[in-house]
């Protein structure tokens, strides 16, 4: 199995898959605790209404995903903080609008219409060169802002009225995760494609909650899981592959193996709360 | 004179159509250390929250130190009522404690913060358990670590928001006389419907439903609880360390 190291692709694809896993767990961690997944789910989404306006206009398609996502990011970071209920309805809405802009716009370019569903489901094995750089880059930035940042952030996650009494700058620090997060995402969206990058997000997050007691060792934690979990599903699918010539796709694999990964630890650390109670 | 810890003039606030609040007038000096009973959703945590700057009164003016509830931010200590938090979230009990010193800006280290977090939970016997996560302590102990979360930021007034209503008495008892103890150096208000208990340790009693009824004295007429509670006043004057209201002839009915 090992020898699929030789292979640049894989190579690229390993690299690609370990840098996502470190921005993966700083902003799964924020996403688990703070409940955002259906609201990282819906910027992913809106962000393809700026892929299609970008083929339409004519500028790079990932510039007008990094535009979208930011401004839904801020749009649904004002409505919640203006209105608080009743934002799971705006957030689908945001979710099918960015689809249904992004499918409009595409088919409204000149030229051959562009494959957006490429997008949605990406392939960690054709990962832009450029892309490990950028990934690398959102990595750097989000452990910068993280350590910078960590007792704020920290404190709003987890009760916003008593941060606010302290004096903490409740709405910009919300506003500035919720940027993180769409940044996130559309840089995830190209490396590993939207599914994988929703399940990136939530999964190895939701695994390190039933261990750390701490958000800064979750955060650790789920970086680790993640690389797990990207790293096991990448060399099984071409162990897979070459040994027995059962070809799965690499994503969905890493998917269903970091899913069962969260059953089993669900059920140890259920045994383990029991355990300890008794 | 000194200026007014919190001064409330006129306020009013409204939910959707119904009043919360009516015309509630509020002057607490210095050093008082005010109880605020009243039923159910008759408005005390909304009272709380109108100080504390949280929610914007419709009608009227807050001062707390003769500055608006926002620029007061940091001179407030806020004990929420505890049922309000996930008690799985990742964070420990020192940690928790620490967002008490989140306003003094990143210029303090973090070793003077943690210092004075530590200090905090000395107050209220809770060091041992500084690195608990959280959902290990038991009611009593989170409630602590509340009272210790706002007491780390060095307020000049406590704010708490039923802060027994999910302890035993026993552990009760202890949390007033910590705040007994505390009212010597700080301004206390406190909401609760356990009107017997903080009966026995607050300075001035007040009576909230919708409009406050208060006279700055710890005795409670029947008739603030009457208005405040719109039932007959032997209900909630029975079995308590001391009586809070005049004897009145016929008792129990």
């Amino acid at each position: 199995m090992l020898g699929a190291l030789e292979y640049e692709f894989f190579q690229r694809a390993l690299a690609a898959g370990l840098l996502a896993s470190v921005a993966c767990g700083i902003v799964g961690t924020f996403v688990v605790v703070r409940r955002m997944a259906s609201i990282s789910g819906g910027l992913a989404h809106a962000a393809f209404g700026g892929i299609g306006l970008g083929y339409l206009a004519g500028f790079p398609p990932m510039l007008g995903a990094l535009v979208f996502g930011l401004l839904s990011a801020l749009g649904v970071g004002v409505a919640e903080l203006r209105f608080r209920q009743g934002l799971d309805t705006l957030i689908a809405m945001v979710w099918a609008v960015g689809m249904a802009l992004g499918i409009i716009f595409a088919s409204l370019a000149p030229g051959p219409t562009p494959d957006l569903l490429s997008y949605l489901f990406g392939n960690i094995l054709f990962v832009p060169p450029v892309y490990l750089w950028f990934t690398a880059g959102l990595d750097l930035l989000l452990l910068l802002v993280v350590g910078l940042r960590y007792r704020e952030l920290q404190a709003v996650a987890f009760d916003e009225e008593f941060s606010w009494v302290a004096g903490v700058p409740v709405a910009g620090l919300f506003l500035l995760l919720l940027g993180l997060t769409a940044l996130t995402v559309v840089v995830l969206i190209r490396v590993v494609g939207v599914i994988l990058a929703i399940a990136l997000l939530t999964i190895p997050a939701a695994i390190a909650r039933h261990w750390a007691h701490r958000l800064d060792r979750m955060m650790v934690l789920a970086s680790v899981v993640g690389a797990v979990c990207i790293t096991a599903g990448l060399f099984l699918s071409y162990g897979l592959s070459i040994g027995v010539g059962f070809d799965i796709p690499t994503g969905p694999f890493i998917i269903l193996l970091a899913a069962a990964m969260y059953g089993v630890s669900a059920l140890l650390s259920f045994a383990a709360r029991r355990r300890n109670r008794i | 004179m000194s200026i007014p810890a919190v001064l409330m003039r006129d306020v009013s606030y409204r939910y959707r159509e119904a009043a919360v609040l009516e015309s509630v007038d509020l002057l607490l000096n210095e050093g008082d250390f005010l109880g605020i009973i009243g039923p159910n959703a008759g408005g005390k945590t909304t009272l709380l929250k109108i100080i504390l700057g949280l929610l914007e009164p419709d009608r009227g003016s807050v001062e707390v130190f003769g500055r608006s509830p926002r620029k007061a931010r940091g001179t407030i200590g806020y004990v929420p009522q505890y049922a309000r938090f996930e008690s799985r979230f990742p964070i420990d009990v020192l940690d928790m404690v620490r967002m008490g010193r989140l306003g003094r800006g990143r210029r303090e280290g973090a070793r003077k913060a943690r210092e004075a977090a530590l200090v905090a939970l000395e107050h209220v016997d809770l060091v041992d358990q500084a690195c608990e996560q959280i959902g290990r302590l038991s009611g009593g102990q989170l409630q602590r670590v509340l009272i210790a979360r706002a007491l780390a930021s060095e307020p000049r007034i406590l704010l708490l928001d039923e802060p027994t209503a999910s302890v035993d008495t026993r552990i009760g008892q202890s949390v007033y006389g910590l705040l007994e103890r505390l009212s010597d150096t700080l301004t206390v208000v406190l909401v609760s419907h356990d009107i017997g208990v903080i009966s026995r340790y607050v300075k001035t009693i007040a009576c909230l439903n919708v409009r406050l009824h208060y006279h700055h004295s710890r005795e409670l007429t029947p008739g603030m609880v009457e208005a405040a509670y719109g039932c007959p006043v032997d209900l909630v004057a029975h079995g308590h360390p001391h009586r809070v209201l005049p004897s009145h002839p016929v008792e129990g009915g």
